[in-house]
Order: C-alpha cells, then sequence, then structure tokens
C-alpha cells in the first residue's frame, strides 16, 4: 500500500516556498543622520511600536505630546520584568523584529550590544538639547524614566513611625517571615556602587537570614502588601506604588523613602535593528527625554529626581535623602555581575 | 498498488528503486518527518545546549561547568526531592478519593450519583493555575478568606491568632492542591474498571457472609489493583509535571520543584542562565523516561491479572444503608473544596476593585469595572481569538497526526513501524516546561531558526502538539484495533487510494474516538499554561497567559475575572467530552 504523492507533493512544496519566501527579510529601513532627514523620513513611516511598562494616564499624556508635537503616533505593548525583555532579544536573534523601540532592563544591556539587535545612535548630535545624562556614551541606549527605590508597607500593619527607613531595618528579627523581597536585585545593584561587594553581600546574607518572603514579581508583591499579606515590601520601585494606588485609591499602604535612596536607569530605550519605524522611534524616544516628555513621567512615578522641580526631585528633598547612582558606567555588565553576587547570596540558582 | 520491486530491479538502477520504495511509503516517511522534526530536533538542541556557555543563539563555547554547577547546587536536590514527596504523597490522596468516588458514583446507591458524575468533571474546568490562585486567596495566612473565617470561628471560642491556622505557601499546601487535582483523572481511568468488573467474586464473598465493607477492602479492591495501580502511576507521574501550583504556591515559600527551578532559571532570576536550565531539562527528562518504563512494564503486567473483560454483565448496585447521605456529603465537600470555593473566591476578587476579605465594608466596594476594563482592553480580543485558533489547530493537528502515526503502527505494513511506536511514546516523557525549553532552544538555532516560527502561534501549537500526541496515539491505537480491516482493504478493492480511504473509510468509522481526543486535546489546550507562558509573545498570547501577567503585575481583580470567564467557557466542553468518554468506552455514565 502507498500513498500518492502528487498532491501532498506540490502542497508541501508550496508550503516550503512560502515559508521560505516569509523568512526573507524585508530590506532594512534607512536611517536618517541629521534631525532633518530623521524627522522627513518619520512622517513617511507609521505607528511606533513600542515594547515598555507604562500604565495609567502618562500613556495619554504622552500620546497627545507626541502628536502635538511631530504628528504622529505610537503603540505600547506592555512588558514587565526581565523576561519579556530576554524574549524580545531572543526573537530578534531569530530574525523577527516586532517593535521600534524596545526599554531593555539593566542586566540585559550587554547582551543587546553583544548580540547586535540594537543601533547605536549619535544622540547628543541628533537631539543638543536632551540632557546628557539621559544618553548612553555608546549611543546605544537613550534613558527616560528613572526608577527610585524604597520600602512599601502596610498601613494597617505598620506604623509610620515603626516603618522601616533605613535598609538595615529589613534586618531586624522582629520583621522575619513578614516583609517580602523581590528575587529579582535591582534595589541593591542600585546600592552597590556606594556600599561595595564587601558590605553588600554582608547584608544579603543576613537578609536571607531573616527569612523574607521571596516574590517573583514586584508590583503582584505590592498588591499583597496592600491586601496585608506582607507587612512591607522592602526594596520596591515607587511606580509599583503609584500603580496600586491608581486602581484602589483606598488601599492601605504607604512608601517609606530610605536615608540611601538607590536610583535606576529605569527606561532606557534602544532602537531595534531592522525596525519597520526607525526614525518615528528615534523621534519617540527623543519625545521621551525631552522636558516635554519628562514633565509626564511624574504621573507614572519615574520622574528624574536630579532635576529640580520634579516630584520626585520634591520627594527626594522634603526625605533628605542621600541618592546612590551608578550611571551608565556601571549599569550593564557591572550590574549584571553585582546581581549574580547578590542573587548567589541569597541562595538562588546563580547565573554564571 | 504494492510496488513490483523484482520487475522494477531489472528496469531501473539502485537509486531509482530505494526512490520508489520510499515513494511507496511516502505517508510514513512525511509523518516520520514531521515527528522527527517536532521530537527529535528539539531534544537534541537542549541536549547540546546542557554542554553550552551562553545564551542558546549567541553561543560562548563548549562546557561541562553547567553540569558541575548544577549537581554541585543543594538547591537542585532539594528541588528533586520536594517534587519526588510532592508527587508522592499527593499521588496517595488523589487515588484515595478518586477510588472511594469511583465506588460510590459507580457501585453504590449513593443519592444523586448522576449528578455526581457530572459534578466530578467540572475540576477539568478550572486550569491549575487558576485553582492555585484560588486557594491562594483563600488560605494566604494573614488574608485568606477561609483563614479570617476559621479566626473568627476560633474566637468565638476564646482562641486568638493573628495569622493562619493554614498557610496555603508551605510544602502541605502544595500537596493539598495537587492531591485534588488530580482526583477527576483518575476518577476517569478506574471508574470503567468498576462498571465493567466480573462480579462473582463479590457475589461470591457475599455468599460467604462478607459484610460490604470486607468485600470492598478485600475482594473489590484487590480484583481492580491492577488498573488503580496503573491510573496512580499515571497519576504519579503527572505529579512529577506539575507546574502552577509550585509557581502560584511554592515560589512565594522559596520552595522549588523541578520544573519551577527550569522557569526560575529561565524567566526570573537575573541573569538568566539556558546552559543550566538545559541541565535541569536533561536531568528531568530522563528521570521521567524511567518512570515511564516503569510504567509502560507495570501496565504490561497488569494486563496479566485483567478481571474486567469484554463479558455483558453489568455487576450488582451495593447498598451503604445508612452512609447513602454521609457519602454524599462526602461528595459535597470535595466539590467545595474542588470547584466551589476556588471559583466564589475568584468571582468576588473579580467584582472588587482589590483583594478585601469578605466583609460588609468590602460589599460596598462591589463593581463590574474589572469585567469592562477587560472586555475595554483591545488586547483581551486579540487573545481570545489566538487561544481560539490555538485550541482549534492544536487539537485538529495532535488528532490527525495521532491517527495517520496509529494507522501506520497497528496497520500498515512497513518497516520502522516499532520505530514510529517508540517515538510517539517519547514526548509523553518530557514535562510540558521542558518542552518549551527545548522548542525555544531549537527555534532559536539553525535548523529551525530559519522557519520563523519563533514567537508565533506556529511554535505553541507544535509544543501542544508534541506534548499531547502520545494521549492522541495511544487512543487512536486501541480505536484502530477495533475496526476489522476487511472494510478498507473494499475500499482499495474499489479503487480508492490510501489517503480516500484513510479520510473517507477509516476516519469517520472512528470518529466518537477521534471527537473524544479532539475535545480532550482542546480542553487541554484552552487550559495549557506552561507552554505557552514559556513561548508566548506579542503575537501568540493567550488566556493563561494574560491571565498570569494580570495576576503578576499585582492585578488579581482583572486575573480573577479573566479566570471567571475561562471557567465559564470551559464548563460546556468538560461536560460534552463525558458524552464521547462514555461513548468510546461503551459505558452509559
Amino acid at each position: 500500500m502507498n500513498v500518492t504523492a502528487t498532491g501532498c507533493g506540490r502542497t508541501c512544496l508550496a508550503t516550503v516556498l512560502i515559508s521560505v519566501a516569509c523568512a526573507i527579510p524585508a530590506e532594512a529601513a534607512q536611517f536618517g543622520t541629521t534631525i532633518d532627514e530623521v524627522v522627513a523620513l518619520a512622517k513617511k513611516e507609521r505607528t511606533v511600536q513600542v515594547a515598555n511598562s507604562w500604565r495609567g494616564p502618562v500613556l495619554k499624556e504622552i500620546a497627545e505630546g507626541f502628536k502635538k508635537k511631530h504628528g504622529l503616533t505610537f503603540k505600547q505593548t506592555y512588558v514587565s520584568a526581565i523576561d519579556s525583555r530576554e524574549r524580545i532579544l531572543s526573537e530578534a536573534l531569530a530574525g523577527l523584529v516586532e517593535y521600534d523601540l524596545v526599554n531593555v532592563s539593566g542586566e540585559l544591556r550587554p547582551q543587546y550590544i553583544k548580540a547586535g539587535v540594537i543601533t547605536p545612535l549619535d544622540w547628543s548630535k541628533l537631539f543638543p538639547n536632551v540632557q546628557p545624562t539621559l544618553i548612553d556614551p555608546n549611543g546605544y541606549f537613550l534613558a527616560a524614566g528613572m526608577s527610585r527605590y524604597g520600602i512599601i508597607y502596610n498601613t494597617s500593619l505598620v506604623s509610620s513611625d515603626k516603618a522601616p527607613k533605613r535598609w538595615e531595618d529589613c534586618l531586624d528579627p522582629m520583621w522575619k517571615g513578614k516583609m517580602a523581597v523581590y528575587t529579582r536585585p535591582r534595589t541593591f545593584t542600585g546600592l552597590w556602587p556606594a556600599w561595595g561587594e564587601e558590605k553588600s553581600l554582608a547584608f544579603h546574607r543576613k537578609l536571607k537570614d531573616n527569612g523574607p518572603i521571596w516574590t517573583a514579581d514586584q508590583t503582584g508583591t505590592a498588591a499583597k502588601v496592600a491586601a496585608g499579606e506582607y507587612a512591607f515590601g522592602c526594596g520596591l520601585p515607587y511606580h509599583t506604588f503609584l500603580n496600586i494606588k491608581r486602581r484602589d485609591k483606598t488601599a492601605p499602604i504607604a512608601f517609606s523613602i530610605p536615608t540611601e535612596l538607590p536610583i535606576q536607569i529605569g527606561e532606557a530605550f534602544a532602537v531595534m535593528k531592522g525596525a519597520k519605524n526607525p526614525n518615528a522611534a528615534i523621534l519617540f524616544a527623543s519625545y521621551l527625554a525631552s522636558s516635554e516628555g519628562q514633565a509626564a513621567y511624574h504621573l507614572y512615578g519615574r520622574s528624574n529626581p536630579f532635576v529640580e522641580g520634579t516630584l520626585a526631585n520634591e520627594q527626594v528633598n522634603k526625605a533628605g535623602a542621600k541618592l546612590v547612582f551608578g550611571g551608565w558606567e556601571f549599569a550593564g555588565a557591572k550590574e549584571a555581575a553585582a546581581a549574580k553576587k547578590i542573587v548567589e547570596a541569597w541562595g538562588f540558582p546563580k547565573g554564571r | 498498488m504494492a510496488i513490483d520491486t523484482l520487475s522494477l530491479s531489472r528496469q531501473f538502477p539502485r537509486w531509482r528503486l530505494r526512490w520508489e520504495r520510499l515513494r511507496g511509503n511516502i505517508l510514513l516517511v512525511v509523518v516520520m518527518a514531521v515527528l522527527l522534526a517536532m521530537i527529535v530536533i528539539p531534544i537534541g538542541r537542549l541536549l547540546i545546549n546542557s554542554f553550552l556557555e551562553g545564551h542558546p543563539a549567541l553561543p560562548e563555547g563548549w562546557t561541562l561547568q553547567n553540569y558541575t554547577t548544577a549537581f554541585g547546587m543543594p538547591l537542585f536536590y532539594q528541588a528533586l526531592a520536594t517534587t519526588l514527596v510532592l508527587a508522592t504523597i499527593g499521588t496517595a490522596i488523589t487515588v484515595v478519593i478518586a477510588v472511594l468516588f469511583a465506588w460510590l458514583i459507580e457501585r453504590t446507591d449513593m443519592p444523586c450519583r448522576n449528578l455526581a458524575w457530572a459534578l466530578i468533571l467540572i475540576p477539568m474546568a478550572i486550569p491549575g493555575v487558576l485553582f492555585a490562585l484560588g486557594w491562594a486567596l483563600l488560605l494566604s495566612p494573614k488574608t485568606g478568606a477561609m483563614n479570617v473565617f476559621l479566626r473568627d470561628v476560633f474566637a468565638l471560642f476564646g482562641v486568638e491568632i493573628t495569622e493562619g491556622p493554614i498557610n496555603i505557601y508551605s510544602i502541605g499546601g502544595l500537596i493539598f492542591l495537587d492531591g485534588l487535582r488530580g482526583v477527576t483523572t483518575v476518577f476517569l481511568m478506574v471508574v470503567g474498571a468498576f462498571r465493567m468488573m466480573d462480579p462473582s467474586l463479590e457475589e461470591a464473598a457475599r455468599v460467604s457472609k462478607a459484610g460490604t465493607v470486607a468485600t470492598f477492602f478485600r475482594v473489590t479492591l484487590p480484583a481492580l489493583s491492577p488498573a488503580i495501580l496503573a491510573a496512580a502511576m499515571y497519576s504519579f507521574i503527572s505529579s512529577m509535571e506539575s507546574f502552577e501550583a509550585p509557581l502560584a504556591i511554592g515560589l512565594p515559600a522559596n520552595i522549588f520543584v523541578l520544573s519551577t527551578l527550569i522557569y526560575f532559571t529561565t524567566r526570573i532570576q537575573a541573569p538568566l542562565d539556558y546552559g543550566l536550565a538545559a541541565v535541569f531539562g536533561v536531568s528531568y527528562m530522563i528521570l521521567m523516561v524511567f518512570l515511564l518504563i516503569w510504567y509502560r512494564r507495570a501496565v504490561r503486567n497488569s494486563e496479566r491479572f485483567a478481571t474486567v473483560s469484554g463479558k455483558g454483565f453489568r455487576p450488582r448496585i451495593v447498598s451503604i444503608g445508612q452512609w447513602r447521605y454521609p457519602a454524599l456529603a462526602l461528595f459535597v465537600v470535595y466539590f467545595l473544596f474542588a470547584v466551589a470555593a476556588p471559583f466564589c473566591v475568584l468571582l468576588w476578587t473579580s467584582l472588587l476593585p482589590g483583594y478585601r476579605v469578605p466583609s460588609i465594608d468590602a460589599i460596598r466596594l462591589i463593581t463590574l469595572d474589572n469585567y469592562r476594563e477587560i472586555f475595554a482592553t483591545d488586547r483581551v480580543f486579540e487573545v481570545i481569538w489566538n487561544t481560539l485558533v490555538l485550541m482549534v489547530v492544536a487539537a485538529t493537528a495532535t488528532m490527525v497526526l495521532a491517527f495517520l502515526a496509529s494507522w501506520i503502527i497497528v496497520r500498515a505494513p512497513v518497516r520502522g513501524r516499532g520505530l514510529l511506536d517508540g517515538l510517539m511514546f517519547v514526548p509523553h516523557a518530557i514535562p510540558g516546561i521542558v518542552i518549551a525549553l527545548a522548542l525555544i532552544m531549537a527555534f532559536l538555532t539553525p535548523p529551525l531558526r530559519y522557519t520563523g516560527l519563533y514567537g508565533t502561534m506556529g511554535i505553541l501549537v507544535i509544543g501542544l502538539v508534541i506534548a499531547y500526541i502520545s494521549f492522541g496515539t495511544r487512543l487512536m491505537n486501541s480505536a484502530i484495533m477495533q475496526v476489522h480491516k476487511e472494510l478498507e482493504q473494499a475500499a482499495y478493492v474499489s479503487g480508492a487510494s490510501t489517503a480516500k480511504t484513510l479520510f473517507f473509510i477509516t476516519l469517520p468509522l472512528l470518529f466518537p474516538a477521534f471527537a473524544a481526543g479532539w475535545i480532550w486535546v482542546a480542553v487541554h489546550a484552552l487550559r495549557a499554561f506552561s507552554i505557552p507562558l514559556m513561548l508566548s509573545s506579542k503575537n501568540n498570547e493567550v488566556f493563561a497567559v494574560l491571565l498570569w501577567e494580570f495576576w503578576e503585575n499585582g492585578t488579581a481583580s482583572l486575573a480573577s475575572g479573566l479566570g471567571v470567564l475561562l471557567i465559564i467557557a470551559l464548563i460546556p466542553l468538560s461536560l460534552l467530552m463525558r458524552r464521547f468518554i462514555v461513548q468510546v468506552s461503551g459505558q452509559q455514565g
């Protein structure tokens, strides 16, 4: 018995040919080298596809501002944590480029550069008015949001006078089994430049011994603090606090700013190689880094504490906190190395 | 239609002869090629990656370091031990409950038995992740609704406690969830045996003045022990693969099992480590292969002691007298724990802006805003569409492939059938999380990288087909064996081709089995979690992934709303499956 191959053969051949045709990458879009060229090319492009984690009113504010300034639109695909950025990297390596602009997590920035999936640009030449601290010296990234990390506590369970105000308070045995710690240690890699390796690792070994509840997501942790499951989350970003408050105004939580406040580049945007709308993406990133774009960031809790007049700056001054910021030099390979050591001190599988 | 090789050899060179032979077996060749590409390449890639440093698509050279690191990690052994403990105790609980209900529903005069038969299928409509999230909301030590209720009850007796008394975030919590989860499957595996068993042994026991309980423990159970053992081993293997509850309940308690260790290494920890995850995956797979070989041997041996035969008899209904209503009450308690309680807490949470312990104050906050928000998100419709496409395509592809493979294994007089049979057995030994990891690695590297399937619905379909093909083949193998080949031969004599015969004669005859398999795969595809979660991307997000994303991002109320909608969609499918199960197994339900 046999099956006639002809019908199947033709169908299979057609399928293979279509697959091969689909796999051939389209011609790469052209990048403008001057601002005029970028603007002109952007006008011919479509909606900018952005991978980021904005939520709430910031989206509308940015959309209106960008439209007003450049007459262009953007669409955000919500991504959070390290795994979704890792996924975008993997997709790009497999030839699938869905986004024009990606907010790349600190620990993954060296991998994105090494993989050659993002485009270096002369941002300062294109946009001389953008704050120099927001521009990656190697040109791969343009920062917009700044994350500040503190302690989110449940006001029904912890009175404001007992709320932790220093990182060492997380080591107090009274909190054993009652506090949550997010397993991605961005808060603590943020402190690393000030603390150094020895102090950091000693702290993390003690933190582990104090029996924290390890959590795998930061906003979820803040939500459980709000629900009263944990007394507080040690090392959570301010924007997660805002996310909870925006949905549930009566949520009994507060944000405590510790005496040493780690600041991380929370949003570092890179234009993907193979992006379909690269020039519009450049304009969008530059809009976010501009004074108009930065003004919207207070809605999302990621305004720049180094800039006078921002909400973050006011909060920091009011609390009298000392800012700890590693800058571009620390973000990337050094941060990834610090993260490995911290995770190892916590006893989790370590990346090598 | 067979090719006359002798005459061909006189006319054509050897290569042409081989080509003609290949053409003659084109169905086998195509099916084998598809399965090899789907199964062998990913597994091979997983193995290769376990010896590579760096990202799968950007390897940094060969190394044994992944193995020395993995095997030097105390956490690896802890996870292994936890996995085994969880599976052993969870299976024991599952089997006791399932066997008891199979007996009560099938063989006793417990009231509402027919309703119970239908209700016991409902847990299948609650995806594992929702079941775990529901119980997390019920039994979180401080705010869990059930814990708060228990504390209030204790307070009435003067016992004041501030948290607990039950902590779901513990090994005990995981065992409890695992024990309840598998009941429906084990019930379905043993209920047929209870119905079909030869009653003469029980009747002899009664003639010898043995009571109902004595007859159950000393005659019925031993007589059905092969079927129960097979179901227990199947349940043990399923528990070994458990992922949802260990992810939602285990990780917050720092309790790792093998599946969550892989997830943690490739999705949560910073930096991610694929090499290490590959070692965990390979070790996990080897362990599962041994377990499956053990299972197959036990099942094969058990057939020698069959007490269930094809004779047309029906065992007598046993009267349990005054225990009729306590038995029903026991079933109601099970149903409350397995379905009603988790569903109600999800429904409650879906009606609030954020989770609150049930109270009068909280009732004032009730709103439908979460449902409005769900339907106002354009992404939700895309996700629903993706989920439906995945369900239909995965179920159809799995069953068509399973049908073709089974037909070759059972009927086709070609060489290589044994190999195909073996190949069909392999996926059963690969946990979903390992399938996903292997596919990530395979589709990020040549040759599969050039298919462009990474990040598409296609890779999800492949993942689910691999996960369910073993089940489909087993089902179709036994169904094909029951259809005599005379009908196919008549079609050949009438000039029909093999393809025509297969799809217009054989397949319609096997429709009940095919439909039962299709619905089984569709239901499982709809509630699938580990594979879609690991392989999800912008364009292939499905319900379960969005639900987990909502939960992870602190919007438990949105996750609950989505979960409630999913459960409502799954209930009719689960009930529909009963009809086909009954039809396939020749039972009347």
